[in-house]
């Protein structure tokens, strides 16, 4: 009966105050261990912190890192949740950034200075001068010890702050070669080595043979049907910009159909998305008449700029399909949700289509809605495939030969990893 | 001399940039960016070149009453308007004729420069995108006819896939649909990539060491 009445007035009991509870808890413990070292392989500006979590690490409410730069005073980084041990600071500088930052301080307080001795404001002058002093005992500071940051973590629990003992002083530098890397400039020299030898192999008469690629051989004939039904050639170099290589790539096809359609006195027509890529265009489809010994022929208005908007140029181009009615339409380079809209037009305006893209999620579509597909490295090949020039025949060939040499290592690193060897399965995680 | 600068400068930066690459100090990386502002300015030139062909272009097909001229004054008219609202609605702290807008005074250019976006051209896009969706239908009408044995499979692994997808856990397929998409198709991606890879850095050496000259006209 007497439990019956303690145990709702136990409950009844409201709670201590905060203030007192923290009092009944035992004092926190700091962060220990501080460690700071350098990122490799960046330009100079991140160091990483390291330190051993509390103790108390379950009990607290964060962790507060603070940095002092050059011996200043410490300034907050960073909150972080508790159980964090680490954190990148990316907000550092290495000493010659350092060094520059303060510089282009004091030339612009020497402005600022001038402009002041010029109206005679003498308040702001010595302000000014004094502020110049003190930079300029900044850079002979930094100078003489280097740019050098310590870090503290401060261990919170409400208005509790306990604070670790400061890191060691560590400076931020910036790296001249990626270590990271290496394994690109490897593979980079392997294939530029290729190339090399291919060339020369192809440039002392080597038959290097090249497989039928049915969309490049269907050119001759998308420009002949063009050229025997009387009307034009349309010819959409992607709507991605000058320094993408697959824009490259489609401009260096244009050249070889311009000409073709300028010996067959066929119009071309070529909408451009890009003002740089409409520039080159154009010069490429002047060339190609002037080559093909009918420059007269050369319609300047045949090469233009259309619009940068993405479903503006869409709407323009489809628009140009089905009042124009190309013969033939080309669909070579960079292309984004709008190829189906393009390609479909084109299907529907009974066009004899052919595409060309390295956007993998773009392929389904023109495989699609087009008749012919040049997929991935084919647009890349094309221009050696059509021209035949023994030059860039060899890169083709070097090309083929860089793909066997990486599958060789995958099969041969696979079947290593199915042994359980743990370097195998490190490189082909990491590569 | 017309090519040989071009292809001179086209040597040295290529390589320049190659070997920047591979370098992350600042100074390289300040180098980068500058020569990325340099495009950003080049760029810009050449919009006014775009600027000239568009109004040339649109001119010529009024002249000659081409078909569908009659597009191309609206086009002409868009363009002047949309450049003189964007010019002057845009400027900072600009507050010429000002309307009330949203609980809010803005100048009139700024009123119409936003009405002309928000509800023209932006409806416009988003027409021309949702069309998209009738062109898949009449295209995957296309592929998945089963007039072959490649076909076939096509059209097999397409159904399996759309049906883990939207009867999932309902229709018991396990995990066919998924690991249709990250086997099989992964694989072929894959491949398609790796030789788009390579593909890439072929043409970049080919242009970088005067090989592939196409892309500047002409053959000589």
């Amino acid at each position: 009966m007497t439990l019956l009445i303690l145990i709702p007035l136990l409950f009844s009991q409201t709670e201590p105050p905060v203030d007192s509870l923290a009092e009944l808890l035992p004092p926190i413990r700091p962060a220990t261990g501080l460690q700071v070292s350098d990122v490799p392989n960046d330009e100079g500006n991140q160091l990483i912190v390291r330190w051993t979590l509390s103790p108390d690490d379950e009990l607290i409410d964060d962790y507060v890192v603070m940095r002092s730069e050059a011996g200043e005073e410490y300034q907050k980084v960073a909150v972080l949740a508790p159980g964090t041990d680490s954190i990148m600071d990316d907000n550092v500088l290495a000493l010659e950034l350092g060094l520059k930052q303060r510089k282009k301080q004091l030339r612009q307080l020497g402005r600022d200075l001038k402009k002041a001795q010029k109206k005679d404001y003498a308040d702001q002058i010595l302000v000014l001068e004094i502020q110049i002093k003190g930079i300029q005992e900044q850079i002979a500071t930094l100078k003489e010890n280097g740019l050098l940051y310590r870090y503290q973590v401060a261990t919170v629990r409400g208005e509790e702050t306990v604070l670790s003992k400061p890191s060691a002083a560590a400076q931020a530098t910036g790296q001249w070669f990626h270590v990271g890397r290496i394994n690109v400039l490897v593979a980079m020299l392997f294939f530029f080595f290729l190339v090399m030898y291919f060339v020369s192999q192809a440039k002392k008469g080597k038959n290097l043979f090249l497989r039928k690629i049915a969309g490049l051989e269907a050119i001759d004939e998308a420009v002949g049907r063009a050229t025997e039904m009387g009307r034009p050639i349309l010819f959409v170099p992607g709507l991605s910009h000058i320094g993408d290589i697959a824009t490259i790539a489609a401009l260096n096809i244009l050249q070889g159909i311009a000409k073709k359609a300028a010996q067959y006195d066929t119009p071309i027509i070529v909408p451009n998305r890009d003002p740089i890529v409409y520039t080159v265009a154009r010069e490429i489809v002047k060339e190609a008449y002037s080559d093909a010994g009918r420059p007269d022929a050369f319609n300047p208005d045949s090469v233009f700029f259309v619009t940068s908007s993405q479903f503006a140029y869409v709407a323009a181009v489809n628009g140009i399909m089905l009042r124009e009615k190309p013969a033939t339409n080309f669909f070579l380079g960079m292309f984004w949700a709008e190829s189906l809209l393009l390609a479909e037009t084109g299907n529907m305006s009974g066009a004899i289509q052919i595409a060309g893209t390295d956007a993998s999620a773009q392929l389904p579509f023109f495989i699609t809605a087009c008749d012919y597909t040049i997929i991935g490295e084919e647009l890349y090949a094309a221009s050696a495939y059509l021209s035949r020039e023994p030059n860039l025949v060899g890169t083709i060939k070097a090309q083929d030969w860089g793909k066997a040499t990486i599958g060789i290592f995958l099969i041969a690193l696979t079947i290593l990893a199915l042994f359980g060897l743990e370097f195998a399965t490190k490189i082909i995680t990491s590569v | 001399m017309k090519r040989k600068i071009p292809l001179t400068l086209t040597l040295v930066l290529g390589i320049v940039f190659m070997i920047q690459f591979f370098i992350p100090h600042q100074f390289s990386q300040d180098f980068k960016n500058t020569a990325l502002e340099w495009l950003r300015v080049m760029g810009s030139f050449a919009f006014i070149l775009g600027l000239a062909s568009f109004i040339t272009h649109h001119a010529t097909k009024i002249k000659h009453k081409k078909e569908g001229w009659a597009y191309s004054p609206i086009a002409l008219v868009a363009l002047v308007a949309m450049t003189v609202v964007g010019i002057i609605g845009r400027s900072p702290n600009m507050n010429w004729l000002p309307v009330t807008w949203q609980g809010q005074q803005i100048s009139v250019f700024t009123y119409l420069f936003a009405n002309f976006y928000n509800y023209m051209m932006v409806p416009l896009g988003a027409t021309m995108f949702s069309v998209l969706a009738f062109y898949i239908a009449s295209a995957a009408y296309r592929s998945f006819r089963a007039k072959s044995l490649v076909s076939t499979l096509l059209l097999i692994a397409a159904f399996v896939v759309m049906l883990s997808i939207i009867f999932y856990n309902v229709i018991p397929l396990g995990n066919l649909g998924e690991w249709l998409l990250s086997v099989p198709n992964m694989a072929a991606k894959r491949g398609i990539l790796l030789g788009a890879s390579l593909g890439g850095i072929a043409t970049s050496l080919k242009i970088i060491l005067g090989i592939e000259r196409g892309y500047l006209g002409g053959t000589k």
